[in-house]
């Protein structure tokens, strides 16, 4: 089974019917497709979500959503990269994500040297590193955080000078 | 090494040597010698006595010159014959000595190792009454074989008996009744077995078995013996009629898990089948060969795709079509599990009637656990719809699950053992049991599941839902239909004498002369009911000459008791099987003497024993001609007043229960006249019964809860005809009552959806109620009215029109309506044909969807296409391209740019299928412009260009394949693994044409790995065959052979694309060269 990502944005806010809705038309078709979805974080504004899947490939996860009807913006094959030693749990009211894109990919080297650089200080600012989903083209980055607020995850990027998309509170949608 | 011989004499002779047939020794004289020799082989025989015994009528010489043929004969055709004869002057011998083996020997000592080892008795039992395979030598007329057949039967007989006595003890009580059985055919006058038979249901648990063991009991005897059951017998069979509880001797222990399943059992053969040779020899044929399509299927998957096919027995009412049903059933049920359902003309709007009735008639304590959605037809099942809330306030959300849950317990059933679903009359059975019958036959064809039908000619043409099963089966050739003709003359002879017969003991009536039976002959027109009906009134009227059927059943009727006049009408005013204690108790009429009156009706052959429900027996006339005199001796006035009665009864009894409790929820199981089996569809003979008595407001009202129950199981032409039922009472009604349930009715109408045409007249009627409502301020009425309308324009897709208020009533209330329903099997069934798994499944959900969205007039584009794939798959590619094409257009005008796009991307795929890449180009040229208009970051434009490169791929045959090796490399980056091995299977196949089998082998492995990921049957076998071709052509013949084992059990043919057939029987065919030549 392979882990998918799925990125969502849209202009006007998900109601909770609508979520359900789309629960209800995408579900049948991943299920017949063998694919299951793990959990969903929700920004706080709810024009933000991020899905996560087990499938066969990608392409059963965006078939599905193209039948059900149901908006993408982004689906991706992502592995996931977690701190040594294994993953904190989520604090779902300090839950954080942060997002970046890199289009020249970001290597091996990198990452070791952002952390080397980021966790220290993200320790000094009670901010827990839970995982990342990192795309197979390494292009694409989404980590979650348990932090007091999103702005000292912003500030520590900032301060070493590693580039984001965008940092947001969000909340936990689980099966 | 000495040779061995087997010799065979039970049943029928047969030799065989080192295993091989011996067919030289085939006529009736050297088979008798052999078998008088190796019957006699402890002492020499004299020749004399051979001759005169074999050849009786010969003079002495022609005898002993017979026998010296015979024996030069014998000694010719029999393999190493002087190992086995001893042949002198004077006498013959088989030698005992010889290597040989007997049938005859080896069940001999069977018995006596059962009598001297009383530990291991059962297995030496059990392999003699195997060993007895029939009597000896049972075309043998000679009567030398007489007295040995017959002291063999009766070691047989013995050994039945002690091991049917064992297994009781032992308490295995099935296995005890099928040796039971076996004792009844080689002595069924045995009333000893009968009485053992009895007690034996009655100690499993079956009492409408015991039951009808004794009625086949009282009916043998009276027509063998003319005599009738022994006392002792006859308190068996009212202990088992009256008594609920106190038989702690036959409460069955193994069954107290389930205590309250409904046991029932079919109905009992009650006359000799007499003549129907060609007949039950085309039976038996449709029996083996459904047997070989499903041994098949599940010996050899990889090779063969064979279904079963439907036996239907069509004829006139009275031609025995049923008879030869029962004839079935004898024969099957020892090793099968038989279901019996019927349809009845009073129940064409009772949902699901006919399986209600077969799943009843069936125990279901097994070891297959039921599925929640069986609580909705079964409430007694223990699967009450309480255990799932979801369900019970939704209702079922499509009725694909209910079918499937249907469907998933026949397949249950049927890998335990085969399963023969018998359904009879279906002329009469209801549109819901129609789909569901299409449903299920389509999906347990490559399963041990056998359907057998019957049905009058005609009237099954009327029937639309049915004759579109029937049509659709001729169709798809798997029809096995059988016209069951009358009887000709010799055989309406045959069936007069054998009921002359009991009567002549019984001295009732003069012996038959040729006049009479020519008599009967014309009068019946070989309709072999109508000649029973003759027969029996000559017990009256010696001279008796009917115009009409009917009419001689009148004059039967008229020789009943008083009492059993009087109780005929009730029983036949119901309609359908009644049970004894429900009449009692809508007559007010004495158990005790209803009793003797059953026993009266059941000897003169007016009724008999039927289903059990709840333990409670129920009976049945012995045929609905019967029902129907009976019926129509009533006058009008009485009719309805024995209908307003059973109506009122049955009403009053429905009320006893909380109102907010549903009918299909209420445990009826304590009432002494209503099982559970009629308290789920209750109001539904509340209608039926108030309608022709007259009563407008309990007709009215019971229509609209009829309705609304059919609703909830998505059974729309039901619950439209109740509704429809309903309004015409309405007229009649008081105002506010007829306000109440009118626009309750015309609420039922709109959910279960209307054509365009009739919308109109719907929505005028609503909106004249809703005004008379408003003028009596009923508002909850004005409610109702207009969450009519609302689902009104929500099925007509006018959303505009739906009122905001009623919009939440809407979202409610088209959970159970047709155009959503069919959108949700559309959905379901389209999904299905994507992925290319389940396509039996699929194609049965897209008819079933098909069928409900032509009831409301609904076009959909998610039917047309799931068609096209399911076609497209079984190699109708004609089809499936006018299919798909259609859904192309719908999704264009839809403005649903991805259904254009995927609907394009089959219809290219097609072309490529067929071998026309060019015509592939355009499509993939549209594909590129409708994915640009697709929103967010899809995959779409890149398989566009993956289609259009493998088209030129295949197209010119000179062109680098740079393009094509971007696009597989782009489809890998964005993770669409179908389309991948798609593109990569049809590279293959070009590699290999174009004899590059290494490039072949390299695309068709990887195309493997990923059609495995995602389990695309199909797209594997495709690669997989291919990939063994290529290697082949590359002369490497170990790697094909190691390729070929790996994957050769997981194969399954049934699932596989024509495409793919077509590929697999091409490799197998080489791979034999490599192979051992049985693969």
């Amino acid at each position: 089974m392979t882990l998918i990502v799925v990125e969502t944005t849209v202009e006007r806010p998900f109601t909770a019917e609508g979520l359900q809705d789309a629960d209800r038309r995408v579900m049948p078709c991943l299920e017949a497709r063998d694919a299951k979805w793990r959990y969903s974080l929700l920004s706080s504004d709810w024009q933000r979500m991020i899905c996560t899947f087990e499938a066969p490939d990608a392409e059963s996860v965006r078939e599905s959503y193209r039948k059900g009807g149901v908006e993408f913006s982004k689906i991706w094959v992502a592995q996931i990269i977690a701190p040594e030693g294994g993953s904190p749990v989520w604090n779902e009211p300090f839950l954080k994500v942060f997002e970046g894109t890199y289009l020249g990919g970001f290597s091996d080297e990198q990452w070791q040297e952002a952390n080397r650089l980021i966790l220290p200080c993200y320790a000094q600012l009670n901010v827990e590193w839970i995982r990342s989903y990192m795309s197979f083209n390494r292009t694409r980055i989404v980590c979650e955080l348990n932090a007091p607020d999103a702005e000292v995850i912003r500030e520590s990027h900032r301060k070493f000078g590693i580039p984001f998309d965008r940092v947001w509170s969000a909340q936990l949608l689980k099966p | 090494m000495s040779s061995t011989l087997q010799i065979h004499l039970f049943n029928q002779f047969s030799v065989s040597h080192n295993d091989r047939p011996v067919t030289s020794i085939n006529t009736a004289r050297s088979q008798a010698l052999l078998s008088y020799l190796v019957l006699h082989r402890h002492t020499p025989q004299p020749r004399q006595r051979i001759a005169f015994r074999l050849w009786p009528n010969a003079t002495d010489t022609q005898a002993r010159a017979s026998l010296r043929k015979e024996l030069s004969y014998l000694r010719r055709d029999l393999p190493d014959a002087d190992q086995f004869l001893l042949i002198d002057a004077k006498t013959l011998q088989w030698s005992p000595t010889a290597p040989f083996s007997l049938d005859v020997i080896d069940f001999e000592e069977a018995v006596r190792e059962a009598e001297a080892m009383p530990r291991s008795a059962r297995t030496h039992l059990e392999q003699a009454v195997t060993l007895y395979r029939g009597d000896l030598l049972p075309d043998c007329e000679d009567e030398w074989i007489v007295p040995e057949r017959e002291r063999l039967q009766q070691m047989q007989i013995r050994a039945l008996e002690h091991l049917t006595n064992l297994l009781k003890d032992q308490q295995d009580y099935r296995t005890a009744i099928g040796y039971a059985q076996q004792l009844l055919r080689i002595d069924p006058l045995n009333e000893a077995t009968y009485t053992s038979l009895m007690q034996l249901h009655g100690l499993s648990g079956d009492r409408a078995n015991a039951l009808q063991v004794y009625h086949r009991c009282m009916t043998t005897l009276r027509e063998e013996l003319g005599v009738a059951p022994s006392t002792a017998t006859r308190k068996l069979y009212e202990q088992l009629l009256v008594e609920d509880e106190d038989i702690p001797a036959l409460q069955p222990a193994q069954l107290r898990s389930a205590p309250n399943l409904v046991l029932a059992a079919p109905k009992l053969a009650s006359t000799p089948l007499v003549g129907r040779q060609r007949e039950w020899a085309l039976i038996q044929q449709w029996a083996d060969s459904a047997s070989v399509a499903t041994d098949a299927t599940t010996t050899d998957a990889t090779t063969t795709d064979a279904t079963t096919e439907v036996l239907l027995l069509v004829g006139e009412p009275g031609i025995g079509k049923t008879r030869l049903l029962e004839e079935l059933r004898d024969t099957m049920q020892m090793a099968r599990r038989v279901l019996w359902g019927r349809g009845f003309a009073a129940e064409m709007m009772r949902p699901y009637g006919i399986w209600i009735d077969a799943l009843r008639s069936t125990t279901l304590a097994s070891t297959v656990p039921l599925p929640p959605e069986i609580g909705f037809l079964l409430p007694e099942s223990s699967q009450p719809a309480t255990t799932r809330p979801d369900l019970l306030e939704a209702g079922l959300r499509e009725r694909g699950h209910l079918f499937d849950a249907v469907v998933n317990l026949f397949a249950g059933w049927a890998n335990q053992a085969p399963l023969v679903v018998i359904l009879d009359d279906l002329q009469w059975i209801d549109e819901a049991s129609s789909a569901l019958l299409h449903y299920a036959i389509r999906l347990l064809g490559h399963l041990p599941v056998l359907f057998a039908c019957t049905g009058r000619s005609q009237e099954l043409a009327e029937n639309v839902a049915v004759s579109q099963v029937v049509q659709a089966l001729r169709r798809e050739q798997r029809l096995r239909l059988i016209e069951v003709p009358p009887l000709n003359r010799e055989e309406t002879a045959e069936l007069m004498s054998s009921v002359q017969a009991v009567q002549a003991v019984q001295s009732l009536v003069p012996v038959l002369s040729q006049d009479d039976i020519e008599r009967v002959f014309i009068d019946s027109g070989g309709n072999p009911l109508f000649v029973l009906e003759v027969a029996r009134a000559r017990s009256h009227t010696p001279f008796a000459h009917a115009e009409t059927l009917e009419a001689l059943i009148g004059d039967r009727l008229q020789h009943l008791s008083h009492a059993a006049r009087e109780f005929l009408p009730w029983a036949a005013a119901l309609g359908r099987s009644f049970k004894p204690t429900m009449v009692a108790q809508v007559v007010d009429y004495p158990l005790p003497q209803l009793l003797t009156v059953i026993e009266q009706l059941e000897r003169q052959m007016i009724i008999r024993p039927g289903a059990s429900l709840e333990d409670k027996q129920s009976y049945d006339f012995a045929h609905d001609i019967v029902r129907q005199v009976v019926y129509q001796q009533l006058s009008e006035p009485r009719r309805r007043l024995v209908h307003l009665q059973i109506a009122h009864k049955l009403h009053q009894l429905s009320t006893q229960f909380p109102s907010d409790q549903p009918f299909s929820d209420q445990n009826f199981s304590d009432q002494p006249c209503l099982g559970n089996s009629l308290a789920g569809d209750i109001a539904h003979h509340v209608a039926h019964h108030a309608s022709l008595a007259g009563d407008h407001r309990l007709a009215a009202s019971s229509a609209l809860t009829a309705a609304e129950r059919c609703l909830k199981l998505l059974a729309y032409t039901e619950a439209t005809k109740l509704a429809q039922q309903g309004i015409h009472h309405c007229p009649l009604l008081d105002v506010r009552t007829r306000i109440r349930v009118h626009l309750g009715l015309l609420r039922v109408c709109a959910i279960a959806g209307v054509k365009s045409d009739r919308v109109a007249q719907l929505e005028a009627d609503t909106h004249r109620l809703m005004s008379e409502a408003s003028q009596w301020g009923l508002k909850d009425e004005e409610a109702v009215g207009l969450e009519t309308l609302g689902i009104l324009h929500f099925n007509q897709n006018n959303f505009v029109s739906v009122h905001q208020h009623s919009l939440q009533a809407v979202e409610m209330s088209r959970v159970a309506s047709p155009a959503t329903a069919a959108r949700l099997l559309a959905y379901s069934g389209s999904c299905l044909a994507e992925i290319g798994r389940d396509m039996v499944r699929a194609e049965a959900l897209l008819l079933e969807a098909q069928s409900l969205a032509g009831r409301v007039g609904l076009e959909l584009c998610d039917i047309y296409s799931g068609l096209g794939s399911v076609y497209a798959h079984n190699g109708r590619y004609a089809e499936a391209r006018t299919l798909l094409h259609q859904a192309w257009q719908m999704s264009r005008i839809e403005q649903d740019h991805w259904r254009e796009f995927t609907f394009l991307s089959y219809l290219a795929m097609i072309e490529l299928e067929v071998n026309d890449p060019a015509a592939a180009v355009p499509y993939c040229h549209e594909m590129a412009t409708v994915a640009a208009k697709i929103k967010g970051e899809g995959s779409e434009a890149k398989v566009a260009e993956a289609v259009e490169a493998l088209a030129h791929y295949t197209v010119q045959p000179t062109s680098p394949d740079a393009d094509l090796e971007r696009a597989i490399v782009t489809l890998q980056q964005v993770d669409a693994k179908r389309m991948l091995s798609y593109v990569l299977i049809g590279a293959a196949e070009v590699d290999l044409q174009r004899e590059q089998p290494a490039l072949a082998i390299l695309r068709a492995e990887t195309a493997l790995q990923s059609a495995q990921i995602i389990h695309h049957p199909s797209e594997i076998a495709l690669a997989w065959a291919i990939a063994i071709q290529a290697a082949i052509a590359a002369g490497e013949s170990a790697r094909a052979i190691t390729q070929f084992e790996e994957l050769r059990d997981q194969i399954e043919r049934p699932a596989l694309s024509q495409r793919a057939k077509t590929a697999v029987d091409q490799m197998l065919q080489q791979i034999q060269k490599f192979k051992d030549p049985k693969i």
